[in-house]
């Protein structure tokens, strides 16, 4: 199954000197790499943001495989990054700090190129910004099936950022499955409203809300879901989650079913970064499916009752 | 240095790379640097590059990736500055 990667580097929280200095950067950086650099300056890219672009998009590549290879070790000199292509317009002062869309749709003002981390060989897309450097890695080269989101957030402690970018994550989320046809609820007597609510879901994405961390809970007046997803039609379960496996990776949950929905979580001071990748196959079946076949429900891996035989 | 005195010197290289101060405090061999003290990976390069001053040792990458957690750091520091004497 295809998955994904993603990584946040918020500028204003590294140390530009020591980057600079060989004993940090060699430590992150190949010989080979290093010769990168210099077909990048046209483009004017400063040295430490070189060498952190490459720190995302291998610590991208670690996140996409760690889902796959419990054991594996985050090792920046045995990944490779082989090819770098500058964008061709500068995604620079001016440039919106914050974006949602498909990955795809960056195409013009992202860095671009070719990773490997053994047999693996991974594509990537990068946006360097004044204030943060995104990556975002796939084994899709155009990255049809990739949504990408980046935000800024008012306070920098790890629970904000840990709820703030759940929140963001799963908002988006539910809005591109919405576009199709999500799992009907009334198909599920387990989902029943209010059970086993889970904060996160609960959040709408508001400026104010992703710089306050939300409660644990909601009072029963906040707007759930359903204002969301502004459809009366269809009624979205509230019980969307977002939790850690024991690997610490995250894991997409409606109620206690895991979904077959590969997601990747980033922080780093003030910016929240996700990215997520939908099956082609089960997008086409959330499309075509209808709350009359209550029994077909993609992206959920449980029950056998996949479309995708 | 036992491992004990490696470990409160290690607590003084970890402290401004995590808000944890509470867990930093109780830190124990179990600790875990990203899980348990939110140290974010960003920062692991710099853990590494001030444990080598404190310890006055070398940390060779293949070192370097077993530091996830407090014990393996105290492993790595430990079997480089043994390899000093």
């Amino acid at each position: 199954m295809n998955s994904t990667g993603n990584d946040i580097v918020a500028l204003a929280a590294i140390d530009k000197l020591r980057t600079r200095q060989y004993r940090f950067y060699s430590k992150i950086l190949s010989d080979a790499e290093r010769t990168l650099f210099d077909g990048l300056q046209p483009a004017g890219m400063p040295f430490e943001n070189f060498v952190w672009l490459l720190w995302s998009i291998k610590e991208s590549i670690y996140k996409y495989l760690k889902r796959t290879q419990p054991g594996l070790v985050f090792s920046p000199t045995r990944t490779g990054i082989r090819t770098i292509t500058a964008p061709e317009r500068c995604f620079g002062e001016g440039s919106p700090l914050q974006w949602e869309s498909r990955v795809a749709g960056c195409g013009k003002d992202a860095y671009r190129g070719i990773a490997f981390f053994e047999s693996h060989i991974f594509y990537f897309r990068s946006r360097i910004h004044p204030d943060c450097i995104a990556t975002v890695v796939g084994k899709e080269e155009n990255f049809e099936n990739t949504w990408w989101g980046v935000r800024s957030i008012g306070h920098p402690d790890a629970a904000s950022q840990s709820a703030a970018v759940r929140t963001l994550a799963l908002n988006q989320l539910k809005a591109v499955l919405s576009a199709g046809r999500l799992p009907a609820e009334t198909s599920r007597p387990d989902m029943a409203a209010g059970a086993g609510v889970g904060f996160v879901a609960e959040t709408m994405l508001h400026p104010d809300a992703m710089s306050r961390p939300e409660p644990m809970s909601r009072p029963d007046t906040m707007p759930g879901p359903d204002a969301i997803f502004r459809s009366g039609a269809m009624s979205v379960s509230n019980t969307w989650q977002i939790r850690k496996s024991p690997l610490g990776y995250p894991l997409v949950f409606q109620g206690e079913e895991e979904m077959t929905i590969p997601l990747s979580l980033a922080h780093h001071a003030n910016f929240i970064a996700y990215s997520f990748h939908l099956d082609p196959h089960l997008q086409q079946a959330n499309l075509a499916i209808g709350q009359t076949e209550p029994g077909v429900r993609p992206y959920f891996s449980r029950e056998g009752r996949s479309v995708i035989s | 240095m036992d491992r004990r005195e490696i470990l409160e010197e290690l607590k003084k290289v970890l402290a401004p790379y995590t808000e944890n101060k509470e867990m930093l405090a109780g830190v124990n061999e179990q600790t875990d640097l990203i899980n348990d003290l939110k140290i974010n990976s960003a920062n692991l390069v710099d853990i590494i590059i001030d444990a080598e001053a404190k310890y006055n040792i070398e940390i060779d990458m293949d070192s370097s990736e077993k530091m996830v957690d407090v014990k393996s750091c105290i492993d790595v520091i430990e079997e480089k500055m043994n390899l000093q004497k």
